[in-house]
């Protein structure tokens, strides 16, 4: 939409007054562009002439930032430019990456996945409560803040009430491309996109719906030898029979993080210890024996 | 049914098409009559690596969104199902929209943007509950040339996809289908008038085949005249099958 990045934008409204820097993406229903405010602020702008989806999305960033969870908003404005009427709100700019790059670069090791998971699994499970689902949870939404070391969602276009019906989706995460039911918003359907997202994160590649298939998936999953709760997690939850943020939690944090890893390691030095001790009797038994 | 439903509905033409339209009236004035009678027309033009469309198929398929107030889009054969919910679901929203800001301005004085920011949360909510509950009668103009041979199968499948995702709403949501060229040298047939059974449409599609040319301009006139008319169709049918219900409501 703009391309000199000395492009200023003024609000109709709040007469703030910010300066463009440069564009950082765009989604479905307009831009991000990195701005700066005459006190020399950074903040990012989401900018578009899509004035109820701006409003809606306005609307629940401010209403689930409590937790710390979504980047902080602050002020929904217009202006105009070149005779055409945008709208635009303001937003906390949160250095660090996408999940999409964090994979690319390959930097998370199976532990941080699990825990990223789990992270993610609690923050969904806040808008659930509150009677939404979020459908379309994908790697380019979920965000790795640096400086604070946080787990962020990003962009909240896709909020749906529960009991009505999902309207924006990625077909690697709608259970229906994949022949596992409807787009009706409810709980189940939000637990599917997010053991496709694990699955995903697991195997290390994205899927198509069109070409691959869940079973084959399912089966490379289990070769992974990961805890038999894990795969369960994640197999209930694309056949429908998970509909709790609280119940996947508990089934993929069990063993899976930390604990488990943990676990392994206790074993084997456990395993050590136990031979030594074999041995070192044997030997004794030995020595005395044939005195 | 509709004929005794009074809270309003969304009417949508969607026009699915791989290819620029050679016989009959031309598509993008039908779409614009279409229009005019308040009947919404979107079209989908559906794309594949070799045909990217040329210049002149893209002009129409666009005309025809732009003529009949709706929107354009194109897509896959794989993401037809998907590409025609999303399409189906906008458009009511997109013409919520509308209504809600012309009786905005006709109530308050202003229109939505004219609106301070913080005023228009409400609104927007409105809006969106709206748009979920609205009842929603679409057809679906298929394209059923020759060159839609290989597609026809998934284009069914993404009909039954639609009515499925449309029945999670909480409004009724109903669909029919025309194809073109139709059954027997017609020009275009009304495969399945508005159903909200999946196994109704499911038992009248199966039958479509392929073959002819592409008279997207009478599949659009039909569609109209369809929607118009289907009021009187179900007057109709409830007299042969349903005369306890006819008294009861015209009596």
């Amino acid at each position: 939409m703009f391309s000199n990045k000395y492009d200023r934008v003024a609000g109709k409204w709040t007469n703030k007054n910010y300066q463009l820097l440069k564009k950082l993406g765009s989604g479905g229903i307009g831009e991000i562009y990195l701005v700066q405010s005459l006190d020399n602020q950074t903040y990012a702008m989401k900018i578009s002439t899509d004035i109820v989806s701006i409003t809606k999305e306005y609307n629940y960033l401010k209403k689930f930032q409590y937790k710390g969870v979504l980047p902080k908003v602050f002020e929904l404005d217009d202006f105009e430019w070149k005779g055409t009427l945008y709208h635009y709100f303001t937003m906390e700019y949160i250095q660090g990456y996408t999940l999409k790059h964090a994979l690319k670069k390959n930097m998370l090791s199976l532990n941080a996945k699990i825990s990223l998971i789990c992270l993610l699994t609690k923050i969904i499970k806040l808008i659930n409560d509150a009677g939404y689902i979020y459908s379309d949870l994908k790697y380019e939404n979920v965000m790795i803040d640096k400086k604070n070391g946080l787990v962020r969602l990003i962009d909240m276009g896709s909020i749906t009430e529960l009991g009505s019906t999902v309207k924006e989706f990625t077909p690697m995460y709608d259970r229906m491309c994949w022949g596992k039911g409807n787009r009706a918003a409810d709980k189940a359907y939000q637990l599917f996109t997010l053991a496709m997202l694990l699955l995903s994160l697991l195997l290390g590649s994205s899927f198509d719906p069109h070409s691959d298939k869940l079973e084959v998936l399912l089966a490379r999953l289990k070769k992974l030898k990961l805890p038999e709760r894990v795969y369960e997690a994640i197999d209930d939850s694309i056949q429908g029979q998970i509909d709790n943020c609280d119940v996947f939690y508990t089934q993929i944090s069990y063993q899976g993080s930390r604990y488990y890893n943990h676990n392994r390691r206790l074993n084997t030095a456990l395993n050590i210890i136990i031979v030594v001790l074999v041995l070192a009797l044997a030997l004794l038994g030995t020595v005395f024996a044939c005195r | 049914m509709s004929v005794r439903n009074n809270n309003g509905e969304i009417k949508q033409i969607i026009v699915i098409t791989d290819g620029k339209s050679n016989i009959g009236v031309n598509p993008v004035e039908a779409a614009a009559k279409a229009f005019k009678t308040g009947i919404v027309v979107s079209s989908i033009a559906i794309i594949d690596k070799d045909n990217m469309g040329d210049e002149k198929d893209i002009e129409e398929v666009e005309g025809i969104a732009k003529a009949g107030g709706g929107l354009c889009e194109y897509t896959h054969l794989e993401n037809l199902g998907a590409t025609m919910q999303l399409m189906t679901q906008k458009t009511a929203q997109k013409t919520i929209e509308q209504i809600v800001s012309r009786q905005l301005k006709s109530i308050v004085g202003v229109d939505m943007n004219n609106l301070e920011p913080q005023s228009r949360f409400k609104i927007v909510d409105f809006i969106e509950k709206y748009g979920d509950s609205i009842n929603l009668k679409c057809i679906i103009a298929l394209d059923t040339s020759g060159s839609m041979k290989y597609k026809l199968n998934t284009a069914k499948n993404s009909l039954y996809d639609l009515l499925a995702n449309l029945q999670c709403r909480k409004g009724q949501s109903s669909i029919a289908v025309i194809s073109y060229p139709g059954n027997k040298n017609e020009l275009c047939s009304t495969i399945c008038s508005f159903t909200d059974n999946i196994d109704i449409l499911k038992s009248k599609v199966e039958d479509i085949k392929s073959g002819g040319g592409t008279p997207t301009g009478p599949a659009i006139e039909m569609a109209c005249e369809l929607m118009l008319t289907e009021r009187y169709e179900l007057l109709d049918m409830g007299v042969k099958e349903l005369p306890n219900e006819i008294e009861r409501y015209y009596v």
